[in-house]
């Protein structure tokens, strides 16, 4: 079992998902409601653990293993690979496997006002982070929070991928957005979204998050683990893997179109020069 | 008038798919214009509002609270939305059903260290990927299922080539159906086990085979895909090829079916030569071929998909069974049909000239084109559409799974005053739709009274791809479908004949169009 608690708001999974932010990991039966856990418990800690007192539950903590959820560096360096065609195999993969109707699918009925609207502050954002607009990225971020179904409404997902992508990039608009969203969400969201943005925000991500940051750094062709990593987001949750996924892949939109800008910038300097 | 009424269920927690799901069943619902389930957060609330449904959001709900949306024509009725959503919401549809305790591997090592013994990989991941994945389960001795598409032809020689030196089988690129050992692969039909063996390179040519042969009291050994382009000169025909030899060397196999659009003419010679030494009876269908060409090997030549299966059947409880009539004679409607297609026929305009077909199954509207030319000849202005075409689903789901595309079309030809009938196909089995008739027929009730309004009669004719064994349920399917207007016939050959019988009772009083069938 690993042990990744220190906050007011605790996830109990089972092992195979993965480190978790505020997080604990336990080896059980898949889906943990067999067993009588259900969402909204409470937990209290123990001596050596931690126990659910609803359904008289104690979790052994005594053989935790610590894990954290920043940012590894492999994460940090995949972004010297994000180029326009890596994003592109990106999102086609994720396309590809993703519900139909969900964000990262690119697929639903026209008449779906919520994906339609998150997907068209998504592309501002990325036209606010490419130029800096700190001010306006940051009133599309807040505006987003709490917007799509879901128990963490699609949007809010939206958020974690995008802080997490910017998080590597060390974007200079992040602290900023970051420090925005974890104010506005306690009242604009669920409980459990919240918490996960705040996760975000001081740069805890889950374990599978980072396994796509890293995997994204690798080359395409034979043994490319980024199809993987994907496949394994997008079974995070219903449609959140694949809506965190859509924030990313937003993040790696944003590093191609500053490249492009400052591989612009520099020949005009050699033009003027 | 519309209505707009809502239901707060605090401190509920449903995932966006589950959400969505109930909010199509709601909207499935008569009278029901609009719904949505979404969490009570101020954003959610807002987009309600710029949607009109500002009204559903009662009772000052919290972030933590789900909210019931919904627009319908009445109060009744939407008070029977809600209750039906309350019910789902209850029964909590989205986890009904899933196994609780089932691991997913992730990668074919997982695959195989949970199922060691397994000699088949399905492959569908996006086209840029799919071939390194069959490469890496051809080194492993499997046999691979490739429902990917977007596969270049270089590499699908390389892979059937390599499949070809290990003796193994790489059904595809965009293999759509199979059924390997009664095992259901792709888009497929639950059918009878049996003595007949199918090689195919068309999907809904194998469904509605491998469906006609269960409905004929047949059974199918196995059905071999070999994805679209495998009889083109460029592959060769290199898993129809292995794929006959697999069936020739199977105990449980004592006859077999090629299904196909006519071969490139060296693939066709190679594919030709392999059947010629067939100690077992080969049934080809080479859509549109030269049934000359197949005579001359000894093989049973069938131009339609009927032909193939009630051949098959009849050559599986007797080999030397004498079941081939006449050349032509499978594309000419009986008297019943004759009979039938008249009376339809009663009462259409002197303008209604055009067959509109609206396929979801590419074979299919293949089959239905062969059968017009040989009834009405190719001068025509008949319009056969495949709407699983790529022109017509980039970005959208196939129709197959979802029909909405497909309403559209069949509502909007119901305004064209040339259109003497519609020819439609409805296919079920694992992978389609789970309820395509209910999901067509207010589209079909539609059409008529839209051409109603105008002074015409519109008859649609309609086939059911299936069994009674599939999930759908081919009895219910057709029900649905007749109660909504619709004509049924037995096989999409017939539904052609039929139709093609009505534009030629039409015709006789009339001068025929001019023009080609497309």
């Amino acid at each position: 079992m690993r042990r990744t608690v220190d906050d007011r708001l605790v996830v109990v999974a089972i092992d195979e998902v993965g480190g978790l932010p505020g997080g604990i990991l336990v080896r059980g039966p898949s889906d943990l409601r067999t067993i009588g856990l259900a969402p909204g418990m409470t937990m209290a800690p123990t001596v050596g653990g931690w126990a659910v007192p609803a359904v008289g539950l104690s979790i052994d903590g005594g053989s935790a293993v610590p894990w954290s959820p920043m940012l590894p560096a492999a994460a940090r360096r995949a972004v010297t690979a994000w180029d326009p065609r890596r994003t592109a195999e990106a999102r086609s993969v994720a396309a590809g496997l993703a519900h139909v109707g969900s964000l990262a699918s690119g697929r639903w009925a026209t008449d779906d006002p919520w994906s339609t609207t998150i997907a068209a502050i998504v592309r501002r954002l990325v036209i606010d982070l490419t130029y800096d607009a700190g001010g306006a990225a940051t009133r599309d971020a807040v505006g987003m929070i709490g917007m799509g179904r879901g128990l963490t409404p699609a949007a809010d997902d939206v958020l974690v991928g995008l802080l997490a992508g910017l998080d590597a990039l060390d974007h200079p608009q992040r602290a900023k957005i970051a420090a925005a969203v974890t104010a506005a969400a306690p009242t604009r969201t669920t409980s459990v979204a919240a918490a996960t943005i705040a996760h975000a925000a001081r740069g805890a991500y889950s374990e599978w998050l980072h396994d796509v940051l890293v995997a994204s750094g690798a080359p395409h062709g034979a043994g490319d683990p980024l199809p993987a990593a994907i496949a394994r987001a997008l079974s995070f949750g219903a449609t959140s893997g694949g809506d965190t996924l859509v924030g990313l892949f937003a993040a790696m939109d944003v590093a191609a179109a500053r490249a492009e800008r400052g591989a612009r910038a520099a020949r005009g300097a050699r033009v003027a020069a | 008038m519309t209505v707009v009424r809502g239901s707060v269920h605090r401190n509920s927690y449903r995932d966006s798919v589950e959400l969505m799901a109930i909010a199509a069943q709601l909207e499935g619902l008569d009278g029901v214009r609009r719904a949505g389930l979404v969490m009570a957060t101020p954003a959610n609330l807002a987009v309600l509002a710029e949607a009109g449904l500002a009204d559903a959001a009662t009772g000052d709900p919290r972030p933590n609270d789900l909210v019931v949306a919904l627009a319908a024509d009445d109060d009744a009725t939407a008070t029977v939305a809600l209750e039906r959503a309350a019910s789902l919401l209850a029964a909590g549809t989205g986890d009904a059903g899933s196994p609780a305790d089932v691991q997913v591997a992730q990668t074919l090592g997982e695959g195989l260290a949970e199922l060691p013994d397994a000699n088949l990989v399905l492959v569908s991941t996006p086209g840029g990927y799919a071939t390194a994945e069959a490469i890496r389960a051809l080194k492993r001795g499997l046999n691979v299922f490739l429902f990917s598409d977007n596969v270049s032809v270089e590499d699908e020689v390389r892979l059937k080539s390599m499949a070809q030196r290990r003796g193994l089988l790489v059904m595809g690129p965009d293999c759509g159906t199979a059924i390997v050992g009664g095992v259901p692969l792709g888009f497929a039909n639950a059918v009878r086990r049996g003595p007949i063996g199918l090689v195919g390179a068309s999907g809904t040519g194998i469904q509605q085979v491998s469906s006609l042969i269960h409905g004929a009291g047949g059974g199918v050994s196995h059905a071999f895909g070999t994805g679209g382009r495998d009889l083109d000169e460029r592959v060769g025909g290199t898993t129809m090829a292995a794929a006959i030899d697999l069936l020739l060397a199977d105990a449980a196999t004592s006859v077999i079916v090629l299904i196909s659009k006519p071969p490139a003419a060296t693939v066709a010679a190679r594919i030709l030569a392999a059947i010629s030494r067939s100690p077992k009876p080969v049934v080809v269908n080479f859509l549109g071929g030269d049934a000359a060409d197949v005579d001359a090997v000894g093989a049973h030549p069938a131009p339609t998909f009927e032909a193939a299966a009630r051949i098959a059947v009849a050559l599986s409880r007797d080999p030397s069974s004498a079941l081939e009539p006449p050349n032509g004679a499978w594309t000419s409607p009986d008297e019943a049909l004759l009979a039938r297609a008249a009376d339809a026929a009663t009462g259409l305009a002197s303008t209604q000239r055009k067959i509109q077909g609206l396929y979801s199954g590419g074979s299919l509207a293949g089959e239905a084109k062969v059968v017009l030319r040989a009834m009405l000849g190719g001068e025509r202005h008949d319009r056969i559409l495949d709407l699983g075409d790529d022109e017509f689903t980039v970005g959208r789901p196939h129709p197959m799974i979802d029909p909405r595309l497909r309403n559209e079309h069949i509502v909007e030809a119901a305004s064209d005053p040339t259109v003497v009938a519609l020819l439609l196909d409805v296919v079920l089995g694992y992978g389609s739709h789970p309820d395509p008739a209910s999901a067509m027929a207010p589209a079909i009730e539609a059409a008529i009274a839209t051409a109603a309004s105008a002074g015409r009669r519109l008859p649609i004719v309609a086939s059911v791809c299936g069994t009674d064994l599939d999930p759908q349920g081919l009895a219910r399917q057709e029900g649905i479908l007749a109660a909504s207007g619709a004509i049924l016939e037995s096989s999409n050959a017939r539904a052609a004949m039929f139709a093609a019988s009505i534009a030629g009772v039409v015709s006789d009083a009339h001068t025929p169009l001019v023009g080609a069938a497309d």
